[in-house]
């Protein structure tokens, strides 16, 4: 089993990364309405320096990009 | 990318030998002789293939689409590598799929009879109609068509057509019907409103013209026609399942399924993506141009979790839904059977995605109107048009069945049973209804 990232063969480790998206539109009417194209499920199945990589840039990235949308 | 793409719309070339009067691609001229490499080819199937393996909920079959420009200028040998090596490929990782192809048919030869034939490929055929019907068409007419149409028979190749309605034909649509389906034991045809994207004027016409004269005729025929085997139009055919799986459950059911077209946010982006010659990835074929707005990325771009794809249809549907919300859809009529136009045929025109109130809306507040004043007479007709053997006819909506609806058809069409089919597996996903004359 390969990584899905990097391509390496996997041992110790493999860490599947799943991101699960409902999306939902709100109506004229103020009820909201599923929008099914957007509403997906992704994955990645990693090997451990990858995941361990991920969860860091993830983490980072993801306050940085919080301060940028706050501000 | 391809982890949830269901249908991939292949530009093989955007040159044509044909230029149509209501084509909405522009420039053809800047792309004589273009054509797709091998091995972007090769690089497109090696991604389906990855993206796929590492899916959580892949697609169950994956349409692979050779379109154009005019995909038979590749040539047979070309169209057999490519072929060849798709569903070999498709084959060996358990990819299923299947292969269609959108074409004019004019440079068909038994050398191309045979690739169509060996790896079992759909094709799509623009037919316009009978006599001066095809005057928005360039080098073709009605014997050649029948030349090429006896071929595909002969070589036992799926076909199926697709009509764009406009000023040449739209005076003739019986007749072409009549035409179509005498010579022809062929399934219903699709009819499309052209709109003229490039603004040359002279082939789109209006969206009441279109309802009154096209879908209205289809639909008339459908009530009453003796022995009808079937409604000839498959856009009519979606919209009535839509309409009666409508009132039965009471709800909206856009939100049911993912899909291309006819989609209230359509699939172009998500569901379906086009990739040109260059491997550049696009949201979806029908876009006259490679615009800075509607491409995703490149066949050879890395990608986590789909995002980068994920991201940019979601740019679209932020749009989109600005649209409906301008437009107030969610308050209008028709709205549960309505496709809200084809973006990429707005943008196409405009320069900016939106929506042509004066063609979409005419033609689909009329149509909804016309299918409540008949809904009795059209489900009657269904049934007997949808029936098996056993006098059963199982309706899928696509939903997990309640009782109530049960009692909803029941208390709106008479002389019905109507039951849970006992057949019903959870595991495909696939609830229908039986429903029986008493
Ligand atoms: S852009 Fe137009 S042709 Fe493409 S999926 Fe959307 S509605 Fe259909
Ligand atoms: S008919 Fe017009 S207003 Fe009504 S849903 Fe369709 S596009 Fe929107
Ligand atoms: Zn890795």
């Amino acid at each position: 089993m390969k990584c899905t990232f990097c391509g390496k063969e996997m041992d110790e480790f493999q860490v599947g990364v799943t991101l699960n998206i409902k999306t939902s539109r709100l109506r004229n009417d103020d009820t909201w309405e599923e929008v099914p194209n957007m509403s997906l499920s992704s994955k990645e199945v990693l090997c451990s320096d990858c995941f361990s990589e991920f969860a860091e840039v993830l983490n980072e990235q993801v306050l940085k990009a919080k301060n940028k949308v706050e501000k | 990318m391809f982890g949830h793409t269901n249908m991939l719309i292949l530009k093989l070339t955007r040159d044509c030998n044909l230029r149509c009067k209501y084509c909405y691609i522009k420039n053809k001229d800047n792309f004589k002789g273009e054509m797709m490499e091998f091995y972007t080819f090769k690089r497109i199937i090696q991604r389906i293939i990855k993206d796929r393996k590492k899916a959580t909920y892949p697609p169950k079959i994956f349409t692979l689409v050779l379109h154009g420009g005019e995909p038979l200028l590749a040539g047979h040998k070309k169209l057999r590598l490519f072929l060849g090596y798709a569903s070999r490929k498709f084959e060996e990782s358990g990819v299923k799929h299947r292969f269609s192809m959108q074409t004019n048919l004019t440079l068909l030869s038994t050398e191309i009879l045979s690739v169509l034939h060996d790896y079992d490929v759909t094709v799509g055929v623009s037919f316009d109609g009978i006599k001066e019907s095809n005057s928005s068409r360039t080098d073709i007419n009605t014997e050649k068509f029948d030349t090429h149409f006896r071929e595909l028979t002969d070589f036992n190749i799926n076909f199926g057509f697709l009509m764009v309605v406009n000023k040449a034909n739209i005076n003739n649509i019986a007749e072409s019907l009549d035409y179509i389906f005498k010579k022809y034991d062929t399934g219903p045809l699709k009819i499309n409103y052209a709109e003229d994207v490039l603004g040359v004027g002279g082939s789109e016409v209006t969206g009441k013209e279109f309802f009154e004269k096209a879908w209205k005729v289809v639909l008339d025929r459908f009530l009453e026609k003796e022995n009808t085997k079937q409604l000839e139009e498959s856009n009519l055919s979606n919209i009535l399942e839509r309409y009666f799986s409508n009132i039965i459950t009471k709800k909206n059911n856009i939100e049911y399924m993912r899909s291309n077209c006819g989609l209230k946010i359509c699939g172009g982006g998500s569901n379906i993506i086009e990739i040109n010659p260059d491997g550049s990835v696009h949201y979806c074929g029908r876009y006259s141009e490679d615009f800075k707005e509607t491409y995703i990325q490149n066949i050879e771009d890395e990608e986590f979790l789909e995002l980068k794809q994920i991201s940019r249809y979601f740019d679209t549907v932020k749009v989109k839904h600005k649209i409906l919300k301008e437009n107030e859809c969610d308050l209008c009529p028709a709205d549960g059977i309505c496709d809200h136009g084809c973006p990429a045929f707005y943008y196409s025109k405009y320069g900016k995605f939106g929506l042509r109130k004066d063609l979409v809306c005419e033609i689909f507040i009329p149509l909804y109107y016309y299918l409540v004043k008949n809904e009795i007479r059209l489900f009657n007709k269904l049934y007997e048009t949808k029936k098996n053997q056993d006098g059963i006819w199982y309706l899928n909506l696509h939903l997990n069945i309640e009782d109530e609806w049960i009692d909803n058809i029941t208390k709106k069409f008479k002389g019905y049973y109507v039951e849970r089919d006992k057949n019903f597996k959870t595991e495909n996903f696939n609830p229908q209804i039986a429903i029986r004359k008493k």
